[in-house]
């Protein structure tokens, strides 16, 4: 009877796209916030990314794996929003400003810390935030991510070590 | 204190009401209520930040001169070219179709429709208004590999006053003018979304998005009960938005 129930569900979510992508749009919200660290700039992307989304469902084109799909898409518009901002600063002469910190002085928190994220590329960024942030498994990184298992992992160690170079990997991704 | 631990801590510092955004976003998926912005709020936000940087703006005038004698060369090339006058010939044919609109009574529910157009064209926006008008602030999305150019016009559907487009798709006559934070746009009766334009924004996934604002005139007093046509070659879609 279950079955038949999720079956049920399924159905009516293939033919509504607005109900398939609303319940993932808070999810979205929190991944754009964590890549954006500005709450607008995020509402800008997540919008985005929605209308995107909805269009390709509306086409037909159904993911296995609609969550992972949705970030992707909502972290591809977060690189977007991002180059824009890139772009205008370039225009604007900003320079960027480095702060460098003692090796012993390196465990990094609150601004220090999401500084240091912003300037984690982007896909090294975006692993890090669904793994930390998001708290997703390593193999819902790598699907969102559109990389391997391997890669993903290969890429936490990465950022985590430039993020903390004291962090031991194990501890890192416990 | 562990990584995971100081990474929500340092992210959950950046203030947002993930709530508010998630059924803001929601709603604008099913066309409902959107927040009503400042007046002009887009343009003003742009120029803000520009304001006092006036050897930059200088600058930026004197590239712009010379980015607008290349790209309208290139658009004169291209519209004089013998490929584009079948094109101009389905515009017009688009433009002769007749808009299936139809004006309701002040007092009645406004009909608004639950999709946001078609696997051809789709739709997305949200509201804001000033002393002159009603506006959305929109964003259309094609394919990509789209073949023909898509159509865009709309009516006030309480007061039967047709609508106005503003942005870079703006096209047909101009219809009126006004100044958006300093700047002089121009009111067009329709919008062109042109898959073979060479500026149209490619969103990945084989997706353009086109950005737009559509009002209504304040004459009979403008309502927020819209009708949109879509027409493209084999296609034509209507679309109502309330707010």
């Amino acid at each position: 009877m279950q079955q038949l129930v999720q079956l049920a569900n399924l159905s009516t979510e293939r033919s509504d796209p607005t109900q398939l992508l609303a319940p993932m749009i808070p999810t979205g919200v929190r991944l754009a916030k964590a890549m954006l660290h500005d709450a607008q700039a995020a509402e800008d992307a997540v919008q985005e990314a929605s209308l995107i989304a909805w269009k390709k469902l509306s086409q037909g084109v159904w993911p296995e794996k609609p969550q992972a799909w949705f970030l992707g898409v909502v972290a591809n518009e977060c690189r977007n929003a991002r180059r824009g901002k890139w772009n205008i600063a370039v225009r604007l002469g900003l320079g960027d400003e480095h702060h460098v910190a003692p090796a012993d002085e390196r465990v990094l928190r609150g601004s220090d810390l999401r500084r240091a994220l912003a300037r984690l590329p982007h896909a090294d960024r975006l692993v890090v935030v669904l793994f930390y942030y998001l708290d997703l498994p390593l193999d819902e990184v790598a699907t969102t991510a559109g990389i391997s298992v391997a890669a993903a992992r290969s890429r936490l160690y990465r950022s985590v070590r430039r993020l903390r170079p004291e962090l031991a990997v194990e501890e890192a991704l416990s | 204190m562990s990584l995971r631990v100081d990474i929500h801590e340092a992210i959950d510092d950046v203030a947002a009401d993930e709530q508010a955004i998630a059924s803001r976003v929601v709603a604008a998926m099913t066309f409902t209520p959107a927040p009503v912005k400042s007046a002009k709020s887009t343009p003003r936000r742009w120029s803000s930040s520009l304001r006092g940087i006036g050897s930059l703006a200088a600058a930026l005038l004197v590239v712009a001169l010379i980015g607008a004698v290349v790209v309208g060369g290139r658009a004169w090339r291209h519209s004089t070219s013998p490929e584009t006058r079948p094109q101009q010939t389905l515009v017009k044919q688009l433009e002769a179709r007749q808009l299936n609109l139809a004006v309701i009574g002040a007092e009645a529910p406004c009909p608004v429709t639950s999709h946001l157009g078609s696997p051809d064209v789709t739709l997305a926006g949200s509201a804001w208004s000033d002393d002159a008008g009603r506006y959305w602030d929109m964003a259309a999305v094609t394919a990509s590999s789209g073949t023909g150019p898509v159509l865009i016009r709309g009516v006030d559907l309480r007061t039967g006053n047709a609508m106005f487009f503003v942005g870079s798709w703006a096209y047909g006559p101009v219809v009126g003018t006004d100044v958006w934070d300093g700047a002089a746009v121009t009111y067009h009766s329709e919008l062109l979304l042109d898959p073979s334009h060479p500026t149209r924004e490619s969103v990945g996934q084989g997706l353009s998005r086109w950005t737009f604002t559509a009002g209504t005139s304040p004459n009979g007093g403008p309502t927020w009960c819209f009708g949109l046509q879509m027409d493209g070659a084999g296609f034509s879609q209507t679309v109502v938005l309330a707010r």
